[in-house]
């Protein structure tokens, strides 16, 4: 039996990669069970899927993945060592990425550019982000049932009505433009945390049983605004957070990033040029 | 306008296998009032039931209602169906009651949720085991395919004994798990499933005015109280003959009052319920001195089939994923009640609270721990509650 972990964050359809998987997975022959990690649902929170696969016998295990021969990142996020201390040795990193990780470990790893095939092929979510989550189903069924693609190609049709032709074009670009990456001079080993699995669904959902201020909400965002020099601390970002998580403390912008939950509103509303920028969190 | 149903070798959740098997078994009249874990059941029964003038479907304001809903409907002669989860439960909890003494056949599905406080959308089974004593049949189930096929039984036992039937399912663990299952087709499950047909005097008709349920004298309300007994210990038979029917109609593997794996001659026995009983299946494969009774008929409660099952048991672990706080687990309390007097420890472990995972590891402890136990500590009056990350 094998076992994946896929993660991504609310909204970025890792539930529904995880059941096309375990259907392709099915067609293919194998006995399946997939299932998703939430918390109360909300979009944009960290989530999880779990997908495990038998060649001859139905699965008995009834709990989360909690060491994983293959960790699939859903989001356009590199994987943090948490992350990617859960695979096994000789285990299979899959990512939604343009370029190459330039880093080592234990485990192989590949890169499919699963975002950008979701530009190209109009698959946006409501929001106007690419959906790259089918995209990275081709390249896991390249990688792991070489000659599943057709199975991956129906499971697809089958569950994706409204989108289903551009996203069975997804799951081929996936399934081609995936690279298995072989380590070059430069790329530097991982510091892999072994925290055990346990402590990584515990740290899933920020949420304090003390107080709201407890909640690190902030841990659920994509991007982080960084404020630069050029900023004359004029505080319309203060005024405009949402979420309360700047302010102008000592004649300087301050962003609390436990709170600030990525939005990008204060990018917008700033009247200085260069004076904050969003950039990508990591997963 | 109806749309076919899938059939055959399929991937579903628990979830979409409950609808499924509710459209399969013909229901007419469909209560609802969404709580996680289980809406995804109740939304796709809406979309199955679109646009078909020959099923109900309400949504009501409260699982309060929806129970009232459904039991009425049933009282008026139509086969019903609803679902819930943890607090909606608990919530309908008179109405739980009310069912089983009016003898209302109800087929509710209980998708198993932690009970608030604090709040958890995650699996224990703490809902429906604190529901024991309401007087319905409750059948647990440990895969998509048990939960579709246990629906099914349970409208033939359900109208055979006159008694509501509870299928558990647990969250997630089981509702929101995709697997492979096999789903029968509409010509075989009516063969197996009649047209509902209740006592012609039990049913309400407004032509044939009676008064049901009003304030009798005291020795006449006992007599009622006795009549849910013995329909209850009557369902023991039903709910055999009823698997075994399913068994040979459906080929399929008898599930009725246990599931028993393992080496029935085993010096060691481990009672558990839903889930964690499959993930025992593991220490089964490297443990020929394991038996690992699975308990799928819950209520009315198989005493009989225990007894058997653990007659040669010298060292008996129950593992129960509810709490019932100030005794043993429910299902340590059951158990121990059979008096188990040849075992040297019958232990009662709590775990997988709020859908703390129970691994193989977690089940080896408990049984450690029973096997260490000496003769005369036949297992204390409390529960061991299993340390979190055991």
């Amino acid at each position: 039996m094998k076992e994946m972990l896929l993660v991504g964050r609310g909204g970025e359809g890792v539930v529904l990669a995880s059941q096309i998987l375990a259907e392709t997975f099915a067609r293919a022959g194998f006995w399946v069970q997939s299932f998703p990690e939430f918390k109360a649902e909300r979009r944009g929170a960290p989530l999880s899927a779990f997908l495990r696969w038998d060649e001859t016998s139905r699965i008995h295990r009834r709990y989360k993945v909690q060491e994983c021969d293959v960790l699939v990142v859903v989001s356009p996020s590199p994987p943090s060592p948490e992350l990617l201390g859960t695979v096994k040795p000789g285990g299979l990193v899959v990512l939604n990425r343009e370029v190459r990780f330039p880093h080592t470990g234990p485990f192989d790893i590949a890169h499919v550019p699963a975002s950008r095939i979701a530009l190209e092929n109009g698959i946006l979510s409501s929001e106007g982000r690419p959906m790259g989550n089918v995209a990275v189903l081709g390249a896991c069924v390249k990688l792991l049932v070489p000659d599943g693609l057709a199975f991956l190609e129906e499971a697809v049709a089958a569950r994706m009505s409204v989108h289903a032709e551009a996203n069975v074009h997804a799951a081929r670009e996936g399934f081609a433009r995936c690279a298995r990456q072989h380590t070059v001079a430069g790329d530097t080993p991982v510091e892999l945390s072994h925290a055990s699995a346990r402590r990584r669904t515990r740290q899933l959902f920020a949420v304090s049983t003390r107080d709201s201020v407890g909640n690190h909400t902030g841990t659920w965002s994509l991007d982080r605004p960084l404020v630069t020099d050029e900023c004359t601390a004029c505080a319309v970002c203060a005024l405009f957070c949402p979420e309360g998580a700047i302010a102008k403390i000592d004649g300087a912008i301050v962003v609390d990033y436990l709170h600030c939950k990525g939005c990008g509103i204060c990018e917008v509303v700033c009247p200085v040029r260069n004076a904050l920028a969003m950039e990508a969190v990591i997963a | 306008m109806s749309r076919p149903l899938p059939h055959g070798r399929v991937v579903l959740t628990s979830n979409d296998a409950a609808a499924y098997a509710v459209m399969l078994a013909r229901v007419r009249a469909i209560g609802c009032y969404p709580i996680t874990p289980q809406t995804l059941i109740v939304e796709r029964l809406a979309e199955l039931v679109a646009g078909r003038d020959d099923v109900e479907y309400a949504n009501l304001e409260s699982e309060h209602s929806m129970f009232g809903y459904v039991i009425a409907a049933a009282r008026a002669g139509v086969r019903t169906f609803t679902a819930t989860s943890s607090q909606g439960l608990l919530y309908a909890h008179e109405q739980l009651h009310r069912a089983s003494r009016e003898r209302v056949p109800l087929v509710v599905v209980d998708v198993n949720r932690a009970l608030f406080a604090p709040w958890s959308i995650e699996p224990d089974l703490s809902d429906s085991m604190s529901q024991r004593d309401t007087g319905w049949i409750q059948l647990y189930c440990s895969s998509a395919q048990e939960v579709l096929d246990s629906i099914l039984c349970a409208y033939r036992i359900a109208e055979t004994a006159m008694l509501p039937v509870l299928v558990c399912a647990e969250g997630f663990l089981l509702s929101h798990t995709s697997e492979v299952l096999e789903i029968p087709d509409q010509k075989t499950v009516d063969a197996f499933i009649p047209e509902y047909r209740p006592p012609a005097d039990w049913v309400l008709d407004p032509n044939r005015p009676t008064t049901f349920s009003a304030m009798p004298e005291p020795n006449d309300y006992y007599a009622f109280q006795r009549n849910v007994a013995e329909a209850m210990d009557g369902a023991h038979g039903i709910v055999d003959a009823v698997t075994d029917e399913f068994t040979s109609h459906f080929g399929r593997e008898k599930i009725a009052a246990l599931e028993l794996t393992g080496n029935p001659g085993a010096d060691t026995a481990l009672v558990a319920i839903g889930t964690i009983a499959d993930s025992a299946q593991e220490l089964v494969d490297g443990d020929d001195d394991l038996l690992v009774v699975r308990v799928h008929t819950y209520r009315p409660f198989p005493a009989a089939e225990l007894s058997a099952a653990l007659a040669r048991a010298s060292y008996v672990s129950i593992v129960d994923r509810a709490a019932a706080f100030g005794s043993l687990g429910p299902l340590g309390a059951d158990v121990r009640s059979l008096g188990l007097g040849h075992a040297k420890a019958a232990v009662n472990f709590v775990c997988g609270l709020g859908g703390a995972d129970v691994t193989p590891a977690t089940l080896r402890w408990a049984l450690k721990q029973t096997r260490s136990s000496h003769a005369g500590e036949a297992g204390g009056l409390a529960p061991v509650y299993v340390p979190v990350g055991t």
